[in-house]
C-alpha cells in the first residue's frame, strides 16, 4: 500500500481451500473489527496490535479480514520462523543445482500488504530485531549469505497476542499505530450468537468438505463483497477527507492529556480519525471520530504501560477524552 | 473381533467411550486432555481414539509422541542426507507436526505429560491446537496448511499450575483417565501369576498391561477392541447435520461462568460435543438433554446462579444412558455394569453353568471418565515461569552453557558448542558453487565461517538461594526489608530458588520441615510459600537437615550446574522438635534442649560445605537472645540484624 492509497498488490499466499470463517459472520469484536479497516483504509497507521484474553478470535478476525479484503490469506510470519524465511535466502533445491535463485522474504512479500504475526510476544528476539529495522527505517538490508542489497518495503504489520504470556518490548509496541485490548463477550445474547456462528460454520464446513455447497457461507460471502466495496471506497476517499484545525488541536491536546509517549499519539489520532471519518462516509473530521479512535491510538502509548504491559482503559478515561474534546 | 471369549465390546453407553466417538466425528475436539492417567491408560485411548478416527476417515491415523527433549527442528522438519546416491545429496525432512497437509495424512499427537514437554512441542502446541491454519516458514520452506491432527496429553491435576493457561485452553475435551479399582485385588494377582505368558504378537498387547487388562474379567486370550458396534453409528453420524433448538444453545450457557477465567472455548466444546453425542444418538435436533448429557461426559455442572430451570430439566430422561462414576447426578439414567454396584439377587442364581465357564465381554470401560473439574487451572497456584511460553534469556557466565538442553540451533557466535550436523547440512548447501568459485579441483567439502551454527540451550541457573525460614520467628520483626536484597541477588542471577519452611502455618506436617524448589525467583509458589502464616511447632533441626542435603545434591551430584549457593537463614535458633520426632512424624515428651542441640549439630555439618555463603538474618528475639547468634556461630554464617517491628503505643 502506498501513500497514495493505491489498491493494494495481490498478496503471495495465493487462495485456498482453507476455511476460514468469513469476516462478517464474525459476533462482536467491534474494536477489533475496526481498528483493522482503519488500518487498511490508512496504512500509513503502519500496524494493529490485538491484545487480549484467550478464545476471543483475534487469529480468526485477522486472517477473516485478510481473505475478504486480499481473497488470501495474510502473509503470516510464524514463530518458527528462521531468519533466511524472514529477510530472504537462496533456493535451496537450486543451490543445490548450484544455480544461485534468489528466495524472498516474508518482509518482502508482505510489502504492500498485511504482515500477520500470531502470538508476537512468543517471537524470537532476534526476529523482532530485524521486524523492528525494517518497520523504523522502511527498508530491508540484507547482508547474508553472500547477498547484498537493500529493498524498500511498507507493510501494515498485524499482531495478535495473549498477555498472559509476557509482553512486547516498547520499541515494538511503538510500531502498532493502533491497540486493540480484546476482552471477551460477555453479554448473553452475543454469547449465544457466537455459539450458533460457530456450530453453524462447523456444519458448513462439513458439508464443503463433502463436496456440497453452503448456502450459508455462500451468503456471508456475499456480505464479504460488499463489506469490501465499502472499505475500498473509504480508502479512495481518505484523502479528500478534511481536517478542521481545531479537531487537528483537539488531537494534540489529548496526547497531551494522557501523556502519551513518543511523537506519534496525536498524529496516529488524527490518521484514525479521518479513516473513520472516511468510513463513514463524512467529508469532515469531527470530535466524535476522534473520540472513537482515541482508545486505539492512545492506549498503549501511555506512561508506565510500556513496563507493565497493562493496557487498562477505564471509563474515567472515556470521560476525560470527552473533557479534553469540549476543552474543558 | 468377534470372538468374545477374546475381544472387548466397545460401546456408546459407556461414556468415556462415547467422549471418545465424540471427538473422533467432530475435529473440533479433538485435542484431548486426560486428568490423572497412567501411561498404560494413555496407550489405550490413543489406541481405541486411532481406530475410531480411521473408521470415520477411511484413512490410516499414524501416532507421534511428544516428550521432553523435541526441538524445534524435529518439530517443524530440517534439512537431512537423503540417503540416495542421486544428484541431490540431501532433502527436505518433514518433521513430526508438519503432517495433515492432505486428508489422508492424519496423525494422532500423543503427549504423556503436558507438565514435562519441551519448550519447542509446547510453543509449537499453541501455534497448531485448534487453529485454522499452519504456517511453515523455515530453512527456505514455505508451507502453509490446515492442520489435520489430533491431540491426546496427560496431565496429573494437581500438577496444572505448572503449564501455561494459554496452552491448556486450547485442550477442547477434558476426561479423566483415572482406573476404577472394581475388583478384588488379590483375586487379580493371583490370575495374574497363572497367566501364562502369550505367544501373541499382537501390536496392540505392549497397550494392554495392567491395571486395564487386569480390569477386564475373564479375559483370557488375545487382547484386541472390538469396533463392530460402534463402526455403524460413526459411520452414519457422518451424514447426520442435526438442527439445534434454541433452548439446548441457551442451555450450554448454563454450564460456564463468565468470572475472570472464561473463555469462549469452553462454550463452544460444549456445544460440539452435545451436538457430536445427538449425531451419534441419529437424532434430527439437538436438544437440552443432549447439552445435559454432553456436560456430564465432562464433569460440568451447570452454574448456580444461571439454573433456575435446572429441576426441570433434569426431570427429563438423559438420553442416551451413559454410564457415570458415582458423581450422585442421575444415577437413574445411567445403564452401568460396574461392578461396584450391588447386584440384584436375581441374577446371582446360577440357572445354568457350563462346564467351561463362558467369558462374556464386558460393555464397561473401568475408567473413571469424568473428572471431578475439567478446568482445574482456574484454581490450581500457579507453578510455572512467567512468559513460561517465550524463549528464555540467554546469561551464561561460565561452561554452564553447555549443560542446559538443546532447543535449538542458531548462528554461531563463538566456536564453542558447536551443531555439527547443522553446520556440514549449511555447508552442503553452497558446495556446488564454492567448488565452482574455487577451481581448483577441490574435492572435500568448503566449510565458511558463515556456515557455523551452535546448539540454542535451555538456561540453567549457575546460581542458588536457599532460604531457610522459620516462620514462628517472624511475627515482630521487618524481615521482608532484609530479605529483599537477596531475593533481587536471585533474580539478577537468575538463580534458582529453594525455600525450606519451617512452622508454616499451611504445612503438610507440622512436626516437618517442607521444601518448594523453582527454576528462578518469579515462579509464584515461592512468594506464595514465603508469605505463608505461622503455625506451632519448629521443626528447626528438620529444616536445616533438608537444607544440608539439597545444598549437597546440588553442588556435588552428577552434572550439576550450581556453582554458588546461599543459604540464608530466619531463624531464632529456638527448634522444638528433635530430629528424630521429624523423622518419625510423632514427638515423644520430654522434648527439652534436643530441637535446639539437633538444629545445631546439622548446621556445623553446613559449614563443612565449600562454595555456601551463609548468612543468618537474626530476628533479635527478647528471650534467648544468644540462641540465634550461636546457631549464626556454628554454621559460619554471617550475620544480619533485623530490626523489630515499632511499637505502637495504645491509648
Amino acid at each position: 500500500m502506498d501513500i497514495e492509497g493505491n489498491a493494494p498488490k495481490t498478496v503471495v499466499i495465493e487462495k485456498s481451500a482453507i476455511q476460514i470463517l468469513p469476516y462478517t459472520l464474525i459476533v462482536g469484536q467491534h474494536q477489533i473489527k475496526l481498528a483493522l479497516e482503519l488500518a487498511y483504509i490508512a496504512p500509513r497507521i503502519g500496524g494493529v496490535l490485538l491484545s487480549g484474553h484467550r478464545g476471543t478470535g483475534k487469529s480468526t478476525a485477522v486472517r477473516a479480514f485478510a481473505q475478504m479484503m486480499y481473497g488470501c490469506l495474510p502473509v503470516t510470519l510464524p514463530i518458527n520462523a528462521t531468519e533466511d524465511r524472514v529477510v530472504g535466502g537462496w533456493k535451496i533445491d537450486e543451490l543445490m543445482k548450484s544455480k544461485p535463485v534468489p528466495q524472498a522474504g516474508l518482509l518482502e512479500d508482505a510489502n504492500g500488504g498485511l504482515l500477520y504475526i500470531d502470538e508476537v510476544n512468543l517471537l524470537d528476539d532476534h526476529i523482532v530485531n530485524i521486524i523492528l529495522d525494517v518497520t523504523s527505517t522502511g527498508v530491508l538490508v540484507v547482508q547474508r549469505e553472500g547477498q547484498s542489497q537493500q529493498k524498500p518495503v511498507s507493510f501494515t504489520l498485524v499482531g495478535t497476542m495473549n498477555p498472559e504470556e509476557g509482553g512486547l518490548r516498547p520499541q515494538l509496541i511503538d510500531r502498532f499505530g493502533l491497540m486493540v485490548s480484546v476482552t471477551a463477550e460477555t453479554d448473553e445474547a452475543k454469547r449465544t450468537k457466537i455459539l450458533q456462528t460457530v456450530l453453524e460454520f462447523d456444519q458448513a464446513v462439513s458439508q464443503i468438505k463433502a463436496g456440497e455447497s453452503s448456502a450459508y457461507i455462500n451468503d456471508a460471502l456475499e456480505k464479504d463483497q460488499k463489506h469490501r466495496e465499502l472499505l475500498e471506497k473509504a480508502r479512495q476517499t481518505f484523502y479528500q477527507v478534511e481536517v478542521p484545525v481545531n479537531v487537528a488541536k483537539n488531537c494534540v491536546r489529548l496526547a497531551g492529556g494522557f501523556q502519551a509517549e513518543g511523537n506519534r499519539g496525536d498524529y496516529m489520532i488524527a490518521l484514525a480519525a479521518r479513516a473513520y471519518a472516511a468510513l463513514k462516509g463524512e467529508k469532515q473530521v469531527t470530535n466524535e471520530h476522534v473520540a472513537t479512535v482515541a482508545r486505539l491510538a492512545l492506549q498503549h502509548r501511555r506512561p508506565g504501560v510500556l513496563q507493565s504491559n497493562q493496557m487498562p482503559w477505564r471509563d474515567q478515561d472515556n470521560q476525560l477524552v470527552q473533557e479534553i474534546l469540549s476543552g474543558d | 473381533m468377534t470372538d468374545s471369549a477374546s475381544s472387548y465390546q466397545l460401546t456408546l453407553t459407556d461414556s468415556f467411550t462415547r467422549s471418545l466417538a465424540c471427538a473422533a466425528i467432530s475435529p473440533g475436539l479433538r485435542s484431548i486432555l486426560l486428568f490423572d492417567t497412567t501411561p498404560e491408560v494413555l496407550r489405550l485411548t490413543a489406541d481405541i481414539l486411532t481406530q475410531m478416527v480411521a473408521i470415520v476417515t477411511g484413512h490410516p491415523v499414524v501416532s507421534v509422541t511428544l516428550g521432553t527433549w523435541e526441538a524445534e527442528d524435529d518439530l517443524w522438519g530440517r534439512l537431512g542426507l537423503s540417503g540416495d546416491s542421486g544428484e541431490q545429496s540431501f532433502d527436505w525432512k518433514p518433521g513430526l507436526l508438519t503432517a495433515g497437509q492432505n486428508p489422508s495424512d492424519l496423525r494422532l499427537v500423543i503427549i504423556p505429560d503436558l507438565t514435562k514437554l519441551s519448550l519447542a512441542s509446547a510453543r509449537a502446541c499453541v501455534t497448531l491446537l485448534g487453529a485454522d491454519v499452519a504456517h511453515l516458514e523455515r530453512h527456505g520452506q514455505q508451507e502453509f496448511w490446515q492442520p489435520n491432527l489430533c491431540w491426546l496429553a496427560g496431565c496429573a491435576s494437581d500438577q496444572v499450575g505448572m503449564v501455561s493457561p494459554h496452552l491448556l485452553d486450547r485442550f477442547a475435551l477434558r476426561l479423566s483417565g483415572q482406573v476404577e479399582k472394581t475388583r478384588d485385588r488379590v483375586a487379580e494377582i493371583l490370575e495374574w501369576i497363572d497367566l501364562s505368558p502369550s505367544p501373541s504378537t499382537n501390536k496392540n498387547s505392549s497397550l494392554l498391561l495392567s491395571p486395564v487388562r487386569g480390569e477386564r474379567e475373564g479375559w483370557r486370550g488375545e487382547p484386541d477392541f472390538s469396533f463392530e458396534t460402534l463402526r455403524q453409528p460413526l459411520q452414519n453420524a457422518l451424514h447426520l447435520r442435526p438442527t439445534i433448538t434454541a433452548e439446548a444453545t441457551a442451555r450450554i450457557l448454563d454450564y460456564t461462568s463468565i468470572l475472570e477465567m472464561f473463555s469462549p472455548r469452553r462454550e463452544i466444546a460444549l456445544g460440539r460435543l452435545a451436538l457430536a453425542s445427538a449425531r451419534l444418538e441419529g437424532v434430527a435436533e439437538m436438544r437440552v438433554k443432549d447439552v445435559d448429557a454432553a456436560a456430564c461426559l465432562m464433569g460440568l455442572k451447570p452454574i448456580p446462579q444461571q439454573t433456575e430451570d435446572v429441576s426441570t430439566e433434569s426431570a427429563e430422561p438423559v438420553t442416551p444412558p451413559i454410564d457415570q462414576p458415582e458423581t450422585g447426578e442421575d444415577k437413574s439414567t445411567t445403564t452401568s455394569l460396574d461392578s461396584n454396584l450391588p447386584e440384584p439377587a436375581t441374577v446371582r442364581e446360577p440357572v445354568y453353568e457350563s462346564d467351561e465357564p463362558e467369558f462374556l465381554p464386558l460393555t464397561h470401560l473401568p475408567f473413571n471418565t469424568t473428572p471431578v473439574n475439567p478446568y482445574p487451572e482456574d484454581e490450581a497456584p500457579v507453578e510455572r515461569e512467567a512468559a513460561s511460553l517465550q524463549l528464555p534469556s540467554r546469561r551464561f557466565r561460565s561452561r554452564a552453557k553447555a549443560y542446559g538442553a538443546i532447543i535449538g540451533v542458531e548462528k554461531a557466535k563463538t566456536l564453542q558448542d558447536l551443531a555439527l550436523v547443522r553446520t556440514l547440512l549449511e555447508a552442503a548447501k553452497f558446495q556446488g558453487i564454492r567448488q565452482q568459485s574455487t577451481g581448483n579441483g577441490h574435492q572435500g567439502l568448503i566449510v565458511s565461517p558463515t556456515d557455523l551454527h551452535s546448539y540454542r540451550r535451555a538456561p540453567v541457573a549457575e546460581q542458588m538461594l536457599m532460604l531457610l525460614l522459620d516462620h514462628t520467628c517472624l511475627r515482630d520483626c521487618q524481615w521482608q526489608d532484609e530479605l529483599l536484597p537477596y531475593l533481587s541477588w536471585a533474580y539478577v542471577e537468575r538463580a534458582s530458588v529453594c525455600l525450606i519452611q519451617v512452622g508454616a502455618e499451611n504445612a503438610r506436617h507440622e512436626l516437618r520441615a517442607q521444601k518448594i524448589m523453582a527454576q528462578s525467583i518469579l515462579v509464584p509458589s515461592i512468594s506464595a510459600g514465603i508469605e505463608a502464616g505461622w503455625g506451632k511447632a519448629t521443626p528447626l533441626a528438620h529444616g536445616l537437615e533438608l537444607a544440608l542435603q539439597t545444598l549437597r545434591h546440588a553442588l556435588q551430584h552428577g552434572r550439576s550446574t550450581v556453582h554458588q549457593a546461599v543459604l540464608v537463614v530466619i531463624s531464632d535458633g529456638r527448634g522444638n522438635v528433635p530430629l528424630a520426632a521429624s523423622r518419625l512424624g510423632q514427638i515423644t515428651p520430654p522434648v527439652g534442649r534436643k530441637g535446639v542441640e539437633d538444629a545445631l549439630q546439622v548446621a556445623e555439618r553446613i559449614r563443612g560445605l565449600d562454595n555456601v555463603k551463609v548468612v543468618l538474618l537474626n530476628p533479635q528475639p527478647k528471650q534467648y537472645q544468644d540462641l540465634p547468634l550461636e546457631l549464626a556461630n556454628v554454621m559460619g554464617a554471617a550475620v544480619v540484624s533485623i530490626p523489630p517491628l515499632p511499637e505502637m503505643e495504645v491509648e
